[in-house]
């Protein structure tokens, strides 16, 4: 019976790594192959081992709305208690493991707390981590709701109400929260995109027990003076279209070289802002899904090697 | 057309003919709308994703954008905010901005997506809320309601032009602007882009949908004011609807006076549109062929102007 158990974790584990070696080079033969196919056709069946797209033709989150419904994994709606006393509600998900596991803190993007960001979280769980993706829209929606009640264009528009200060300190309670879950081994890291991204590199900057960050396309401090307390390992996910966003690659290396800390910078040539979410890409960002093939396992790696 | 009579055959007529003989582009726009009087509407249903989305097209247009769009408050000279939408080109390099002036009925979703249209072109764009502040507890059009009318004319051109000062300073200030600023506004925003040019020097480009050029009153009458158009620096560029006498019928005097000042503006009047033809460009074909006609010419123009 144990030998089984074994074993079957062994087969779990080992998808992901074969994932991330073999098909690597595949998509790239397949683009090459499928020229005559049209654009917006698919190029093919979705890799499981990618998050989901969120620019799916007709409903753009049915891709992840998809994984979310077939997902074999834990998930659960939690409000974490808040230190300001608005609870923060959130969207967990377990991985399927028999050890304990570090726990992800999955940072939305400007639109709220989206069914893609779960997605993402679900993913994130599939990979072996335990993934928190908290609503930092919590209380700011009509009737005390939050991403929901907004709705992406509600959460675009008030997410600019929340400071650097609002931002960590709903950080800090999830990740006081996190460390208390049983299964969990004591390592955390953070996830963030676009507004996320910008997010989880601040958390870096203001969180010396964290033990990683993994921005996605998110802005950056242009004082290298921010950086001077840098702990956190951070690896940055950059569009090679995002003239926004680039400019300021250049002050975080040096300030995160200054205060000794890890940054891992990749631009992926041809890819825009919210390649990760937008795998189909378009005319002015052709590069999408090629960096989402190269970026995620990156993430997983990154984020592995840092939480261990 | 031909059968036409009274004062609006005439203002096209006139209308038509600075535009005619300023800009060799005009003549293959109307070219086009005679061919293609007999043809079948060009599906003016279907949402075009070459050119700005039909009002009712909005909402669905800024869900699916890929590109990044957030809502900054830009700080007036009173140190109040001026609520702005601005969205991102998905771009390697630099790029120029567009400040994007609403119509009288004040912020929207439309012009949030022309905005996004924009961006889509290569353009940072920042649409503001110019009712910002005019609201109840500070707020802008969204607060107004149904006071948005009122409020919008209480905002002088000047109002206006302080409020785009504060937008055209942050374009600047951005990393990724190239410090290049064009302006395009409609309806109420085409008079205030119009405007804009005569007020702001380091202007590059202006582009006028279906707005009036400064006036002034003589003798009770209400004309072309040269003392305004003396100042502008930046070249301009109008669309009209060949069917709205009230905006179309300023555009011959407005191209001989520009002449005489020795300054560039082009001018399309567009065969049997309406005012408002490019947010209404599903009311009607002549509106959906303007519109199709005149976004490309509109990026053409804010290119090489702000390159």
């Amino acid at each position: 019976m144990k030998r089984y158990v074994l074993a079957l974790t062994f087969v779990v584990a080992a998808a992901p790594v074969h994932a991330q070696t073999a098909p690597a080079a595949d998509p790239h033969a397949g683009h090459a192959m499928d020229q005559q196919v049209p654009a917006a056709a698919p190029a093919g069946p979705r890799n499981p081992n990618l998050p989901p797209t969120g620019d799916a033709p007709g409903d753009k989150n049915a891709v992840a709305l998809e994984q979310l419904k077939s997902s074999p994994r834990k998930s659960e709606w939690i409000d974490i208690k808040g230190s300001n006393g608005t609870p923060i509600k959130s969207f967990v998900v377990y991985p399927e493991r028999r050890d304990k596991a570090s726990v992800v803190v999955v940072i939305q993007e400007i639109f709220g707390l989206s069914d893609w960001i779960r997605g993402v979280t679900d993913q994130l769980a599939k990979e072996g981590f335990i993934a928190i993706a908290p609503d930092f829209m919590s209380g700011m929606g009509p009737n005390k709701g939050g991403s929901a009640e907004l709705g992406e264009q509600g959460s675009q528009r008030e997410i600019g109400k929340l400071t650097d200060d609002d931002k960590v300190r709903i950080l800090n309670d999830v990740r006081a929260y996190a460390l208390t879950i049983p299964s969990g081994n004591g390592k955390l890291g953070t996830v963030g995109f676009c507004w996320g991204g910008g997010t989880s590199f601040l958390y870096a900057l203001k969180q010396p027990a964290l033990n990683a960050a993994v921005s996605y396309y998110g802005p950056m401090p242009a004082d290298p003076a921010a950086y001077a307390n840098a702990k956190a390992p951070v690896l940055g996910l950059y569009g090679g279209n995002d003239t926004r966003v680039n400019p300021n690659i250049e002050v975080a290396k040096t300030g995160m070289a200054q205060a000794k800390a890890v940054y891992e910078p990749h631009i992926f040539e041809g890819a825009g802002h919210g390649f990760l979410r937008q795998q189909n890409g378009n005319a002015n960002a052709p590069g999408n899904m090629k960096a989402t093939e190269q970026a995620w396992p990156l993430t997983i790696e990154f984020l592995k090697k840092h939480t261990k | 057309m031909a059968n036409g009579s009274g004062p609006l055959a005439a203002a096209f007529v006139l209308a038509a003919s600075p535009a005619f003989a300023q800009t060799r582009p005009m003549a293959d726009p109307h070219a086009g709308h005679l061919m293609m009087e007999q043809a079948p509407a060009a599906a003016a249903t279907a949402d075009n994703p070459a050119i700005p989305p039909a009002n009712a097209a909005s909402a669905e247009r800024l869900r699916n954008s890929p590109r990044h769009g957030e809502w900054v408050d830009i700080k007036m000279p009173s140190g109040a905010p001026l609520r702005s939408f601005v969205v991102y080109p998905e771009r390697k390099d630099k790029g120029p901005v567009v400040l994007v002036i609403h119509d009288i009925g004040g912020m929207s979703d439309w012009g949030r997506a022309v905005g996004d249209q924009l961006a889509k072109d290569g353009f940072i764009a920042i649409v503001p809320d110019f009712l910002s502040g005019k609201g109840p507890n500070g707020g802008g059009t969204e607060e107004l309601g149904q006071g948005v009318g009122p409020a919008i004319r209480t905002l002088t051109p000047d109002d206006v032009a302080a409020r785009l000062n504060a937008a055209l300073a942050y374009g600047k200030s951005l990393p990724s602007s190239n410090r290049k600023t064009g302006v395009i506004g409609f309806c109420w925003g085409g008079s205030a882009s119009f405007h804009y040019a005569t007020a702001q020097p380091e202007l590059d480009a202006s582009v006028v949908y279906y707005g009036t050029p400064p006036m002034k009153t003589v003798d009770g009458a209400q004309v072309v004011d040269p003392a305004a158009l003396e100042k502008i620096k930046a070249p301009v560029i109008g669309f009209y609807g060949g069917s709205d006498a009230r905006v179309s019928s300023t555009v011959e005097p407005t191209a001989a006076e520009m002449t005489k000042l020795g300054k560039s503006y082009e001018s399309h009047v567009m065969e049997g549109a309406g005012h408002g033809f490019l947010k209404g460009q599903a009311s009607s074909e002549a509106n959906g062929k303007a519109a199709a006609d005149a976004w490309p010419l509109t990026i053409a123009f804010l290119k090489k102007h702000t390159q």
